[in-house]
């Protein structure tokens, strides 16, 4: 079933087409990668359904509900929840009120809240809970204190994680969760993304450039050329399609 | 000075009008008192709520505006704020300022500058508990992610510029308090008193002190108040050699005295 739907979606930047009229629909509970050479379009695309860009044309529905129009926090508590291909953390704060932040949107607290004890103790102890659970399944738990820029890299890229699944969002998108990383922590992190689909019963959007874990974890792929859809379907058809290929793969055999 | 913690130490936003705010609370305090008979406690809340009430209006047009052009707004503000205190005769008597703003009294008893410096300690106190009481909620967490990167804390949820606003408000209702208590205790105002020198002043106390922890604002206010006084036997150098001292101190110490991480106060960072 189609949790999100994209219809023609077109954005200009100036002369530039960075995506145009492409029309998708991401099924629930299945991973899509969406793959495509550099500039093909595929952050922005991210950009999109995450409310940081207006489409020029077009219409994204989550679920019968439009995008359109709305700002990325309220998308965001909506159920769409994403990472960074330049990872963002809170630098100061650490690890665990890096996630905490997070849940601001799912508790919705009001400042008035700070002053009634009970109202304030349950906000706090809530989010706490919260953050120390989705700490403790991408293994972060034991660092919950650490300051969020004194991880290692792979690290980091676990705790963007860990603060897009607090909110219990719908739809994770994940910006090239693997880049900089080596083989074993890559084979990790992608043992993670299928307990978020398995576990958690989320619907996973990645966009990603390590063929091989397109390759053994999407249900689907979507590849993006130049701003245009050329291929989508089952990653083993999709892969072979001499459009895709030539495109993208021909190109960078040397990643692959 | 509390005030300015919120809205830069921890949203990171540059204020270079928060002079203006402490002078509302203290103009709005001695004219409910003067020409309206207000009790003077009543006056210092309607002080506190007018100067929340003004950073929320200024917050909407601003607050859209980052870092310098941020600074350069709310230097405009003050500068337009203390003009309207001196054109606006009628109510403020302009630069001849206002006179005769009578003390509080506590049943029937005048408070004295012993009675005022408690009063003051206490207030102080528990608007220091105050903060640090927002700075380490849920409030103080979503200020500091717009801090460090406000399109990610966007993306997490986070209304920025609903939560900018709340930082001006409650940063402004803290200058307002304090301006109130100012305008009781001296007895006298005028435009001179809120300029842009004091905000710059506040300004160097918490960045002095340590901008983002909820202390170091009030070691810098205390460095900012005692150096000149303990090099006074310096006399005309007296100044230079402050100046000096801060420009080493900011040096040495860029994150302020109390800034960043200090191992003899606990891993944690203070009100982080």
């Amino acid at each position: 079933m189609a949790i999100l739907t994209l219809e023609k979606v077109t954005k200009f930047f100036g002369g530039v087409r960075a995506v145009e009229g492409v029309s998708a629909e991401i099924n629930e509970r299945e991973i899509t990668s969406i793959i495509g050479p550099n500039g093909a379009g595929k952050t922005t695309l991210f950009n999109l359904i995450t409310g940081a860009y207006k489409p020029n044309e077009g219409n994204i529905k989550f679920g019968e509900r439009s995008l359109i129009g709305l700002p990325p926090h309220v998308i965001y508590s909506l159920g769409i929840a994403r990472t960074f291909q330049n990872i963002r953390l809170f630098s100061s704060m650490s690890v665990l009120e890096n996630v905490k932040v997070g849940c601001h949107a799912v508790l919705k607290p009001r400042v008035f809240d700070l002053f009634i004890p009970p109202r304030f103790k349950f906000i706090e102890s809530v989010m706490e809970q919260r953050a120390k659970a989705v700490l403790d399944l991408v293994g972060l738990l034991p660092k919950a204190d650490f300051k969020a820029i004194g991880l290692p890299y792979g690290e980091r890229r676990r705790l963007e994680l860990a603060r897009a699944l607090v909110s219990d969002p719908q739809i994770v998108l994940l910006d090239e969760p693997t880049a900089g990383m080596n083989e074993a922590e890559a084979r990790e992190l992608m043992q993670l993304i299928i307990r978020i689909k398995e576990e958690l019963k989320k619907t996973v959007i990645l966009v990603e450039h390590n063929m091989r874990l397109v390759r053994s974890l999407s249900d689907r792929v979507i590849v993006l050329d130049h701003g245009r859809k050329i291929a989508d379907g089952r990653p083993e058809e999709v892969l072979r399609d001499p459009l895709v290929v030539q495109a993208y793969l021909g190109k960078s055999q040397k990643a692959t | 000075m509390l005030g300015l913690e919120i809205i830069l130490g921890q949203t990171g936003l540059f204020s270079l009008g928060h002079a203006a705010f402490y002078g509302m609370g203290a103009y709005t305090s001695a004219l409910v008192v003067l020409k309206l008979g207000f009790p003077i406690w009543l006056a210092t809340i309607v002080a506190i709520l007018t100067s929340g009430l003004f950073g929320a209006a200024l917050g909407f047009p601003v607050l859209r505006l980052k870092g310098d052009y941020f600074a350069v707004a709310t230097l405009g503000f003050g500068e337009i704020f203390k003009l309207i205190l001196v054109n606006w005769d009628a109510l403020t008597h302009g630069p001849m300022g206002l006179p005769g703003i009578p003390r509080p009294k506590l049943f029937e008893h005048v408070f004295t500058r012993v009675d005022y410096y408690y009063l003051v300690t206490f207030f102080f106190m528990v608007s220091l508990l105050l903060v640090q009481r927002i700075a380490s909620s849920f409030l103080g967490r979503a200020f500091q992610a717009i801090r460090d990167d406000e399109d990610a804390a966007e993306f997490m949820g986070i209304d920025i510029a609903k939560y900018k606003i709340f930082a001006f408000v409650i940063g402004g209702m803290f200058a307002g308090l304090a301006g109130s208590f100012y305008a009781h205790y001296i007895t006298f105002i005028s435009p001179d008193t809120f300029v842009y020198q004091d905000s710059a002043t506040l300004l160097a106390m918490v960045f002095l002190g340590g901008a983002g922890t909820v202390v170091g604002p009030v070691v810098g206010a205390i460095l900012l108040v005692l150096f000149p006084e303990i090099f006074r036997f310096l006399v005309e150098w007296r100044m230079l050699v402050i100046g000096a001292l801060i420009v080493l101190l900011m040096v040495y110490r860029p994150q302020g005295v109390l800034g960043g991480d200090i191992k003899w106060l606990g891993k944690r960072r203070l009100g982080g």
